[in-house]
């Protein structure tokens, strides 16, 4: 190498390459592959990255479309993920301001819909496919990796989880936890995922409530949390229990949210004497979060008008980085939900009330603002500003929407499957190859 | 109509220095815009004794490792940058300035030649410039983002270690990191290609059957040494040679030859 070139600037340069650039680099030399893969510098690209922009440049956007029988995985924009100009640009229409024409295009539209016209998205390429035939579980993003779970098979009650980087196309399976349960007791699993730049390591927890399906045990009281959770870190790609800290808070549902180094369910406090099916005055709703950098759990208050367990249906999500909660009504009672978020982190007294939305479910919110809703099973993106709601003509199942924000990074790149190579061809059974 | 009128030239106060490049070249440069590059700023912070203006004045900075075209656009683009000690400007004239370095900073890189930022980014490393390191490997990682593996080892003068069947199984494992990428343009290879080519003389060769023999069309030449000796220095094949033509003309320029 040109010895005016030391080593300090060329990796300089490398962390303001896209990942792409860098892959194809390593190819340059056996010193470039070396450099790009040490882990120092990996974790200097995804240092510039997380730093440079102030919001993530993607969203990661998964659907199953019912017409091209199809599970995608694709890029959007976070900022514009489903422009107003997609199809005009596309469909051979001109005039579009002519009343006919315009019913044209909208049949056009519907009958193509969006993700027939690849320039708004990036579609990434998953090589596994949930043995189930059914998508496969998201549990979040963190740095450019994804946590996906399958369900395994009603005679193995236990985890198969599978990190993806998509920017760098590698996955690597997680071995399984082993932890047995009480066989008649049934097992419901609450998964977190997310980063601790202390130690520079990604974790996944488990909570784990043993459902009293016949009410054998739990004196009438049908769900009681395990005393301990399970760890899993991809430093040590191992699984470890941790007793003794159990978590008296309830979640109430899988869903989860990775934000300031905590993660995030919606659940409600369990009181001794309480049950889970008759609302207890005693028993409130509450944010159940885990700090993975700590690793202890931590509660939080809701506003106090959502405080009613069971009053509501309830979900967290982020909004513009901060913690939003939605409570919803289902379609079957009239469906709509509004959006609470926390202004400053932790302080219960910071909850406001954004807006109301009389239809639909919210998915997420994007970077300008817009909200990403469900209704009637439709994808639909409305601008609470303007009340005005904007039909991408996405064909898919509405349980298979999920979206996230993400950015490119590196991570993985020098991390080798940890799972024992006997195990492999078990796991790729549960999520089989193309 | 703006504040910089009551302060026309904010350098005037400050000293001058005198920076002395590897090809002798003197540059008389205003200090605020001398002290971004941190090895000078260095070189008088070790000289505790004299006051700014005398050394200013008298001393000469040797620069061994920086070329005068190089430094001369150093100079230009610090100059462009804020003056750490020019008056404060309001938010309009700050504006102002952005959008003009912005329009400088891509007339430069339009003009520039992708060699002389190794050049550049090498003399701003030497100087600890840190603006313009900064500006000039954004350009430099600009450049060769989409860039094949081929270019970057000839543009960085690398030598490919691998063996052709590790690099050929790399290629396939990743061969979407492979695609859409730009091609080498015979204008940038020629850049790089060496710029004489030594012919080897390979002797005398003796017992080739037929030898070769002198097309009778063709001048025998005269010998430079005598010109009595009828001998050609060099010669070339000169009967049936098959040579390219673009499409839209024939070779012979004759219809029918289109």
């Amino acid at each position: 190498m040109s010895d005016y070139f030391p080593a300090e600037i060329i990796v300089e340069i490398f962390s303001r390459l896209p990942v792409k650039s860098l892959i194809r680099f390593r190819c340059v030399s056996k010193t470039w592959c070396s450099l790009i893969s040490s882990h120092d510098f990996i974790k200097m690209h995804l240092n510039r990255s997380l730093s440079s922009t102030k919001n993530p440049p993607y969203l990661i956007f998964r659907h199953y479309d019912d017409k091209m029988e199809k599970e995608w995985f694709t890029l959007l924009s976070s900022n514009d993920p489903f422009p107003h100009n997609h199809f005009s640009k596309h469909l051979d229409c001109k005039w579009v301001f002519r009343e006919h024409n315009r019913r044209v295009l909208e049949k056009q539209m519907e009958k193509k819909g969006f993700f027939a016209y690849p320039s708004d998205f990036k579609e990434l390429h998953f090589p596994y496919r949930s043995f189930m035939k059914q998508n496969l579980y998201i549990v979040g993003s963190s740095n450019g990796l994804v946590c996906l779970l399958n369900d395994t098979p009603d005679d193995q009650t236990d985890l198969v989880a599978l990190l993806w980087n998509p920017s760098i196309r590698k996955s690597i399976f997680l071995p399984c936890p082993g932890v047995k349960f009480h066989p008649s007791l049934h097992p419901m699993q609450y998964i977190g995922f997310g980063y601790d730049p202390i130690t520079d390591d990604y974790k996944l927890v488990r909570l784990v409530y043993l459902y009293d399906l016949f009410d054998q045990y739990s004196d009438g009281k049908k769900y009681f949390p395990v005393p301990d959770f399970q760890i899993y870190t991809l430093r040590t790609g191992a699984w470890r229990t941790i007793t003794g800290h159990s978590c008296q808070n309830i979640a109430d549902q899988s869903f989860s949210v990775f934000l300031n180094g905590s993660v995030h369910w919606f659940g409600h406090t369990r009181e001794h004497n309480g049950d889970f099916h008759n609302a207890n005055s005693a028993s409130h709703n509450v944010i159940l979060s885990f700090d993975i950098g700590n690793e202890d759990f931590h509660e939080m208050a809701v506003p106090k008008s959502l405080e009613e367990v069971h009053r509501f249906n309830m979900k967290v999500a982020v909004l513009d980085g901060l913690l939003a909660l939605v409570p919803y009504r289902d379609q079957a009672f009239g469906g709509f939900c509004s959006v609470w978020v926390m202004k400053e982190y932790g302080v219960a007294e910071t909850w406001t009330k954004l807006f109301n939305i009389n239809f639909g479910n919210v998915l997420g919110f994007t970077m300008n603002g817009e909200v990403l809703v469900t209704k009637s099973g439709k994808l639909r993106i409305y601008d609470p500003n303007s009340q005005r709601t904007l039909n991408p003509h996405i064909h898919a199942q509405p349980e298979s929407f999920y979206f996230d924000t993400y950015m490119e990074s590196l991570v993985l790149l020098n991390v080798e499957d940890g799972v024992e190579e006997s195990l492999v061809p078990q796991f790729e059974s549960l999520f089989y190859g193309h | 109509m703006s504040n910089t009128s009551e302060n026309p030239n904010p350098s005037s106060s400050s000293a001058k220095m005198t920076l002395k490049t590897s090809d002798n070249e003197l540059f008389e440069v205003e200090e605020a815009v001398a002290m971004k590059f941190c090895t000078v700023k260095q070189y008088f912070e070790d000289e505790k004794d004299s006051d700014v203006a005398a050394r200013g004045s008298t001393t000469v900075i040797p620069l061994p490792n920086v070329h005068s075209a190089v430094l001369t656009m150093l100079i230009s683009y610090g100059k462009k940058l804020p003056q750490s000690n020019a008056v404060a400007d309001n938010h309009e004239e700050e504006e102002t300035k952005k959008k003009e370095r912005k329009k400088y900073e891509q007339g430069l890189l339009k003009n520039l030649m992708p060699g002389e930022l190794l050049d550049l980014i090498s003399a701003a490393n030497y100087l600890d410039f840190k603006e313009g390191l900064e500006f000039f490997n954004q350009a430099l990682a600009d450049h060769i983002q989409n860039k094949s593996v081929e270019y970057v080892r000839k543009f960085f003068g690398i030598k490919n270690d691998y063996e052709p069947h590790e690099e050929e199984k790399y290629r396939e494992e990743y061969a979407w990191a492979f695609e859409g990428i730009e091609c080498w343009l015979i204008g940038e290879l020629k850049q790089f290609m060496a710029k004489t080519k030594t012919l080897d003389i390979a002797g005398t060769l003796l017992g080739i059957k037929p030898a070769l023999i002198v097309a009778s069309f063709s001048v025998r030449g005269l010998n430079s040494l005598d010109s009595n000796i009828l001998k050609p220095e060099m010669i070339a094949p000169g009967e049936n040679i098959l040579a390219a033509w673009i499409n839209a003309i024939g070779p012979t320029g004759l219809d029918s030859n289109t």
